[in-house]
Order: C-alpha cells, then sequence, then structure tokens
C-alpha cells in the first residue's frame, strides 16, 4: 500500500471538510467521540466515508491497565464502529489509565517491565481477536520513566510486535518531547524500531515548561521533530503520516499545509535515496 | 496483587491525593519527579472540567469558570468516571449539582442540570424517523384510541417549578438575555428532530399527554387523561399538532 497523508479530523472542521471536501488521503479520528448511540458526529462520519481513508485513533482502552473492569464494554463499542466504517488504520497507546472502579482517562505512563510486556501482550491479542484484524500501538510521550523498567519503550514496541503481530505507530514528536524529558536518544529509537511494523506516523507541536516538554498538539511540527522524520524517512522509506492538532484548534489550511510539508520533505528524501542508490 | 496492579494502585492513590506520592520509584530528582507528577494530576481535572462543560455549558455560564472548575474538580473526585469514553461521565452531575451546598443559594440549578443533560443525552441518543401523519390518515376512532404511539429517542419531559426552558433559553444566543423571570413553573419537552436539539415548552395539559404516551398509555387514554388535568387542553388539536411536529417514532 502507498503511505496516506492526512490529518486528525477535530470538531471545528467538520462543516468545512464536509463542504469542501479538501484533498486529503486520510483522516484520523479519536475512536470514543463516535461511541454514540447515534447524532450529528456519527452523521458526519458517514458523509466523509465514501471520499477518505479513515485512522481510528483510540484514547480510552487503556491497553496497560491490570483492571480491566471497563475493557470489554470498550472493546464491544470499538468493534462496533469499526464494522460499520471499515476504517484503513486502528490504533492504541501504549499506556495505562484505569484501577478498579475509576478510569482516569488519560495516558498514564506504563511501566516497561517484563510483567508489563505480558499484560499488554494479551490485551493486544484480544483486542486484534475481538476486532478480526491487527491493530497499531502508539509511543507515548511522558513527563516520567520508572527505575524499574527493564526495556526501552522502541524496545518494547518492537517485541510486542513480534508477539502479536501488531503495527507500531511511531509518533515523532513524542520521541522528540521523551529526548528533552528523559535523555532518551530519538535518534537511536528510529535506528532500531522494526521499520516493518511501522504503520504510521504520527507528527504534532509540543509546549516547553520549566518542569517538562508536554505534548499538548497544540502547534506547529518544530524543526527537531521534521529532522528526524527525515531521517526515518531516509532510513526506512516512506511511511503514512499525519498531522495532530488538538489544542487551540488552527484554521483546516493551516493542518493542511503541514500535510503538504510532510509531502514535500519525503518526496526530498526519497529523491534523494534514488539518487544515492544509483 | 501482582507488582503491576500495585504500583498502578499506589499511583492511582497519588492521582487523587498529592501526599500519596512516592517518586522513589521514578528515575530524576524526587522534586522534579513530583512536580512532573502533578501534571498528570491537573490533565486529569481539566479532562473532567472539558467534559461537563460540553454537557453544562449554561450552568458554566452562570456560575463562572473558576466555579465551575472547582465543582468539576470535587465532583471528579467523588464520583469516578467507570468509562474510557466521557460522554456518560456528567450523568449524576445534576444530583451532584443538586446537593452541592456552596450552590444552595441558586435552587434552580439543579433542574436547570438536568435539563442541560437531557439535551446533552439527545445529542447523543439513535437515530430515528418519524411517524408520518398520513400513517394513521384511514384509521377510524377506535383503531386510533387503540395506538401505542411512542416518542422518538432522545425525547425528555421535564418540569420545575423554576422556569428552567426560560433561563436554557435566555443562554442560546451570543446576547444573553439577563432579564428572565425565574420564579415561574416551567415545563418543557427536549427533543432532536434530526441533528439539532430543541428545547419546547409545554401547557400543562400536553406535558400530560405527552408524558402517558411516554408510559406506554394507549392514544386514546392518554388524551383522556389529559382532558381531565388541563380543562383548556383540546385532543385533536394536540395530537395533529405534534403529529405534524414529528415527534412519534416511526417503527
Amino acid at each position: 500500500m502507498s503511505p496516506h497523508f492526512g490529518i486528525g479530523l477535530r470538531a471545528p472542521h467538520y462543516r468545512e471538510v464536509l463542504e469542501h471536501r479538501p484533498k486529503i488521503d486520510l483522516l484520523e479520528i479519536h475512536s470514543e467521540n463516535f461511541f454514540a448511540e447515534g447524532g450529528w458526529e456519527l452523521h458526519v462520519l458517514r458523509q466523509l466515508r465514501p471520499d477518505y481513508a479513515f485512522s481510528f485513533h483510540g484514547v480510552g482502552l487503556a491497553i496497560g491497565s491490570v483492571a480491566a473492569d471497563h475493557f470489554e464494554d470498550h472493546l464491544e463499542q470499538l468493534a462496533q464502529l469499526v464494522e460499520q466504517f471499515e476504517p484503513e488504520y486502528v490504533s492504541e497507546h501504549l499506556c495505562w489509565g484505569s484501577v478498579a472502579g475509576r478510569h482516569f482517562n488519560d495516558l498514564l505512563p506504563m511501566p516497561l517491565s517484563e510483567e508489563a510486556l505480558d499484560l499488554v501482550v494479551d490485551r493486544v491479542d484480544r483486542v486484534q481477536d475481538r476486532l478480526k484484524r491487527s491493530i497499531a500501538i502508539e509511543n507515548v510521550s511522558t513527563t516520567l520513566r520508572f527505575k524499574a523498567d527493564c526495556y526501552s519503550e522502541v524496545d518494547f514496541l518492537n517485541r510486542l510486535a513480534d508477539r502479536t503481530g501488531c503495527g507500531i505507530l511511531f509518533d515523532i514528536n513524542n520521541l522528540y518531547v521523551n529526548e528533552c524529558n528523559h535523555g532518551e536518544s530519538a535518534l537511536d529509537a528510529i535506528e532500531i524500531v522494526s521499520a516493518s511494523a511501522v504503520t504510521e506516523i504520527h507528527l504534532a507541536g509540543h509546549l516547553v515548561t520549566d518542569t517538562a516538554v508536554i505534548d499538548d498538539h497544540g502547534s506547529e511540527v518544530c524543526a527537531g521533530v521534521w529532522t528526524l522524520y527525515e531521517r526515518f524517512v531516509e532510513r526506512h522509506g516512506a511511511c503514512t503520516t499525519m498531522i495532530e492538532w488538538d489544542t487551540d484548534v488552527p484554521a483546516l489550511d493551516v493542518l493542511i499545509d503541514e500535510m503538504h510539508e510532510a509531502i514535500r520533505r519525503t518526496e526530498q528524501v526519497m529523491e534523494r535515496r534514488r539518487v544515492n542508490a544509483r | 496483587m501482582s507488582t503491576l496492579a500495585e504500583l498502578q494502585q499506589s499511583l492511582a492513590s497519588a492521582l487523587l491525593q498529592a501526599d500519596q506520592l512516592n517518586p522513589a520509584g521514578f528515575l530524576g530528582d524526587p522534586i522534579l519527579v513530583t512536580q512532573r507528577f502533578g501534571i498528570y494530576r491537573g490533565n486529569i481535572r481539566v479532562n473532567w472540567e472539558k467534559s461537563l462543560a460540553m454537557a453544562f455549558p449554561v450552568l458554566k455560564q452562570l456560575v463562572g469558570d473558576d466555579f465551575f472548575a472547582a465543582m468539576a474538580a470535587r465532583y471528579g473526585h467523588e464520583i469516578p468516571s467507570y468509562s474510557g469514553d466521557l460522554a456518560d461521565f456528567g450523568q449524576k452531575f445534576p444530583d451532584f449539582a443538586a446537593r452541592f451546598e456552596p450552590l444552595a443559594t441558586l435552587p434552580y440549578v439543579a433542574d436547570l442540570s438536568r435539563l442541560e443533560w437531557a439535551v446533552y443525552a439527545a445529542s447523543q441518543a439513535a437515530d430515528s424517523l418519524a411517524l408520518e401523519p398520513a400513517a394513521l390518515a384511514n384509521l377510524n376512532e377506535d383503531s386510533l384510541a387503540a395506538l401505542q404511539l411512542k416518542l422518538r429517542p432522545g425525547t425528555a419531559l421535564m418540569e420545575s417549578n423554576w422556569n428552567i426552558e426560560g433561563i436554557w433559553r435566555a443562554h442560546q444566543s451570543e446576547q444573553i438575555e439577563h432579564r428572565v423571570e425565574i420564579k415561574s413553573q416551567s415545563r418543557c419537552m427536549v427533543r432532536r428532530p434530526q441533528w439539532r436539539v430543541e428545547v419546547e415548552a409545554l401547557s400543562k395539559g400536553d406535558f400530560a399527554f405527552l408524558g402517558c404516551i411516554q408510559n406506554a398509555m394507549f392514544l386514546g387514554d392518554a388524551l383522556e387523561a389529559a382532558s381531565a388535568i388541563d380543562h383548556q387542553f383540546d385532543a385533536q388539536q394536540s395530537l395533529v399538532k405534534w403529529l405534524l411536529a414529528g415527534i412519534f417514532q416511526r417503527d
């Protein structure tokens, strides 16, 4: 499949996308926003289905939570949505988010231990069995790392992909944020990631604060993230790429411009690869 | 309990109570770790507030942003979210508002927030089609009276000793109308004809009639009950009006 380039579709842009159907390969939505029985949002999605490929990106399954009160119900709702729309891509995050009796509705940092890997392998197997398709798991940004971790996040994801056949959603901005927060080398991560498992790349902006760098998805992709992105393409080839913007969402054109920047840079790097290969 | 389960349980406690955090388990300077952990605590509060603000925009306007945020934080601690989808999170918020002491001076907010929740729920309700008036055109009086009509999904009937319908309506445009008589009884219906949710005031008779329909009474009995409650109620006129408005569900 040739790579798709797309943007995250958020509520402020529904009308414009419905009316003008801009040229975009792929629209990403947050799966949970469409769990309702009916209503306007699902209507929007049905209207757009014929014109766009879809990526359903989950923020609430919390696959790394040991307590799984919510898991089966949530998976069932996701399965119904996936059956209805047959999206090209489905993904979740490498995180936890709930304990018995309470869901925190946040992407909490996952301990990267052997026990955690076994748990996440089991959960991903369950999701893929129910959905009858493979999903991708995304590396997240965190402000904290556990002392007891025995894997790097990419190592963890490589092993997860190897054991479950799942894909990796490689978020380059999150690599950059984690390099700032923990001194982990983003270039090393790009070097060792199982490239054949990477199904999608995420690009976004982040916020630098005194305490930590936060992936608020509230600004343009920064130069450092573009450089890492180019390095990925140079090393592993072109890949489906999404621009995410969730805080202070700007005009649709700003997102589309960012998407074109990703296309331009991919083409440039691919051209360089061809020249070098000769 | 496994190591991972214990760890998640202890982090969960620390997310709800700041003094429960043991920074020793994390890499880096303990003071920085504590500050960074606080970012997650903040995110969670923001998510609670955002999700409630989507469902209760009028209440938020009435009490102000800071008060609303503090209220959301108290609510989120007290009433846990059980789902990975925050859409249902506000379900118990009207009851919480009713017994939230700092709001005791605004006695209408409990009913107002019930109305707001009904509006929000209607926006998410299953899509449906309206029963066409022509479908009843050939029925004689007896078969008409024996019909059991259904209100469309998302429809809710609300009654209050406060003018919640008027207060809600005053907050629907940019120019908020401040002169609303709040101390008057109100009855209204929340419904979603297609994609937009509407709230409309009801007479005593219409409220009784639609309440009977909601309770699955036969059409004839429902009209009769409404006439007994409200002498101004015109059964035929009301039935025609609501049929034309498309409030009944097509099977």
